[in-house]
C-alpha cells in the first residue's frame, strides 16, 4: 500500500517539479548561449550576465528549497486536513503509511532539485571542476581536526533538513487538529511554539554539556556540532511518532 | 448485526453533537438518517467512516472497531468533493481499484457511460454536480457491507436523482446496508426501508417506513415536517 500511496503522491506533483527543473536548466543554457553568440564588443555585457547567473547558483538552490517546502506543506495540508482528507483517511491504510508516503516523496523531490541545481552550476561553469574543487575542500577540511566534525555535521544537517522540517510541520498540523476551532491558525501557533521549545531544549543541553567539559575549545566545537545534529534527528523522530499517534487516535476532520 | 453504537457521544467544545446514541442496524436495509441542520447526521456518519473520533462510547461495524478493517468494508460518500482535481475520471477508477479490493471497474464504467461522463475527462474541468456524480459512482461501485451516503442527491439535478437512487437500490447486495443522510425526504422516501430521526444529537425515532405509514397514517416527509416544525 505504501508504494501505491507514493505513486499517487508523485502523480499529484510531478508536473510542478518538472516545470521547475526545466525552467532552472533552461535559464542556465540561455545564459551560456547568450555569452557564446554575443559579438566581441558586447561580450562584456553578456559576461556580466553570466557572472550574475553564476552568483545566482546559490539563489537557485535556495529558491528551489523554499518551493519544495511550500509545495510539500500545501500538499500535506490539502490532502490530510482539507477535502481530500475525506478520501485519504478513509482508505484502508495505516496512518504511518500516509505520513511516510508524503515524507518519502518530498525527500525524493528534494534530491531531484539538488541534482537539478548541480546541473545548473555545471552548465554555468562549463565544466565539472566545481564538484572536484568541492570534494577537495571537503578532504582538506577533513584533515583539520576541528573543522572536520563541523563540516560533516553541516552536510548531514543539510541532507536531513527536509526530513526535520516536514516532521516539524506534520507535528504542528497534528497539534492544530486537536483544537476545536481555528485549526490552521492553531497549527501555525504550534509551529512557532515547537520551534521555540526546540531552541530552549537545544540551548539547555548544549550549555549543560559545555559546563561539564569546562569550555574546552578543542572538545567543544566538534562534539557540540555532533550533539546538535543528533538532537535534531531525535526530535524529528519524536515529532513524526507523535504526529502519527495524534492523527491515528484523535483525527477530527471538520 | 451490521452496526452497533453504544452510548456514543461527540462534543465540540461544550456542545454535544451526539448525545448517548444507541443504535443497531441490520443488514440488507436502506436507512434514511433524517434531521434538521445541526442535528448530528454528518457527525454520526463521519464517526462511522473513521474521520472523526468520538468523545466517548463504542462503535462496531461487523463486530470490528473503527479502523483499517472497517474501512475495507465501509464505502463513504461525504457531502463535499474529495477527489484531487489533477486526476482524470479514469485515474480515479485506478485509484479506487488500487486501494479497495471490492471495487469493480466494469460497474463504474457502465454507470459513467449511462450518465454520459467520459473517463478521459479531467475533474478540474467538470461542474460540481458532475464531480458529485463521479464520486457517487465510485462509492457505489464497491461491493461494500455498509454504504454511508451524506447528502448524495443534494447537488444534482432532479433527472439525475432518479438515476442515482436507482443506482443505490440496484448496487448493494442483501448482505449490505445503506445509510443515507438527506434533506430531500420526499425524493428518497420510496426507496427507504427504515428511518432514523435525529434531533439535537438524540435519536427521537427509529422505525420502519411501513410502521410510520401504518401507525401515524402519514408519509415520512409529512411526519418529519410535523416533528421538526419550527
Amino acid at each position: 500500500m505504501l508504494r501505491k500511496l507514493i505513486k499517487y503522491e508523485f502523480l499529484a506533483d510531478y508536473k510542478k517539479y518538472g516545470v521547475m527543473g526545466i525552467a532552472i536548466i533552461a535559464m542556465a543554457i540561455l545564459a551560456v548561449i547568450s555569452e557564446k553568440i554575443a559579438p566581441t564588443d558586447v561580450k562584456v555585457y553578456t559576461s556580466f550576465f553570466l557572472v550574475v547567473f553564476s552568483m545566482s547558483s546559490v539563489f537557485i538552490i535556495f529558491a528551489a528549497s523554499i518551493l519544495l517546502i511550500v509545495l510539500s506543506t500545501i500538499r500535506f495540508y490539502k490532502s490530510f486536513l482539507k477535502d481530500e482528507g475525506y478520501l485519504m483517511h478513509t482508505l484502508p491504510v495505516h496512518t504511518w503509511q500516509l505520513i511516510a508516503s508524503k515524507l518519502i516523496t518530498a525527500y525524493i523531490w528534494f534530491l531531484f532539485l539538488l541534482i537539478i541545481s548541480a546541473v545548473y552550476v555545471t552548465i554555468i561553469h562549463g565544466n565539472i571542476t566545481w564538484l572536484t574543487d568541492f570534494y577537495k575542500d571537503l578532504i582538506d577540511a577533513g584533515e583539520n581536526d576541528n573543522l572536520s566534525p563541523l563540516l560533516i555535521s553541516s552536510y548531514i544537517s543539510f541532507l536531513l533538513a527536509p526530513f526535520s522540517y516536514l516532521a516539524h510541520i506534520y507535528f504542528s498540523f497534528a497539534l492544530g487538529n486537536l483544537f476545536s476551532k481555528n485549526k490552521l491558525a492553531m497549527s501555525v501557533v504550534m509551529f512557532l511554539v515547537i520551534n521555540f521549545a526546540e531552541r530552549i531544549i537545544t540551548t539547555i543541553l548544549l550549555t549543560a554539556y559545555l559546563v561539564s567539559i569546562k569550555y574546552d575549545y578543542d572538545i567543544t566545537l566538534p562534539t557540540s556540532s555532533y550533539i546538535n545534529t543528533l538532537l535534531s534527528i531525535v526530535l524529528s523522530v519524536i515529532y513524526l511518532i507523535a504526529a502519527e499517534r495524534i492523527f491515528a487516535k484523535k483525527l477530527n476532520l471538520e | 448485526m451490521l452496526l452497533e453504537c453504544n452510548k456514543l457521544c461527540k462534543y465540540y467544545g461544550d456542545k454535544a453533537a451526539l448525545n448517548n446514541i444507541d443504535l443497531q442496524l441490520e443488514r440488507g436495509k436502506i436507512i434514511g438518517l433524517l434531521g434538521p441542520n445541526g442535528s448530528g447526521k454528518t457527525t454520526l456518519i463521519k464517526i462511522l467512516s473513521g474521520i472523526l473520533t468520538p468523545s466517548s462510547g463504542d462503535v462496531k461495524i461487523s463486530d470490528k472497531n473503527i479502523g483499517i478493517e472497517t474501512k475495507k468494508i465501509v464505502s463513504y460518500l461525504p457531502e463535499r468533493t474529495y477527489l484531487s482535481d489533477w486526476m482524470t475520471v479514469r485515474q480515479t477508477l485506478d485509484f479506487f481499484k488500487d486501494f479497495y479490493e471490492d471495487f469493480s471497474v466494469e460497474t463504474a464504467l457502465d454507470m459513467l457511460k449511462r450518465l454520459n461522463i467520459q473517463p478521459s475527462e479531467k475533474l478540474r474541468t467538470m461542474s460540481k454536480g458532475t464531480r458529485e456524480k463521479v464520486q457517487l459512482i465510485l462509492v457505489m461501485s464497491r461491493n461494500a457491507e455498509l454504504y454511508l451516503l451524506d447528502e448524495p442527491i443534494g447537488g444534482v439535478d432532479p433527472a439525475a436523482r432518479d438515476y442515482i437512487l436507482k443506482t443505490i437500490i440496484s448496487n448493494f447486495n442483501e448482505n449490505a446496508s445503506v445509510l443515507i443522510s438527506t434533506h430531500l425526504i420526499s425524493d428518497v422516501e420510496n426507496v427507504l426501508d427504515d428511518v432514523i430521526f435525529l434531533k439535537y444529537g438524540n435519536i427521537t425515532l427509529h422505525s420502519t417506513v411501513d410502521d410510520i405509514r401504518e401507525q401515524h397514517g402519514k408519509s415520512v416527509d409529512a411526519l418529519f415536517r410535523e416533528v421538526f416544525a419550527c
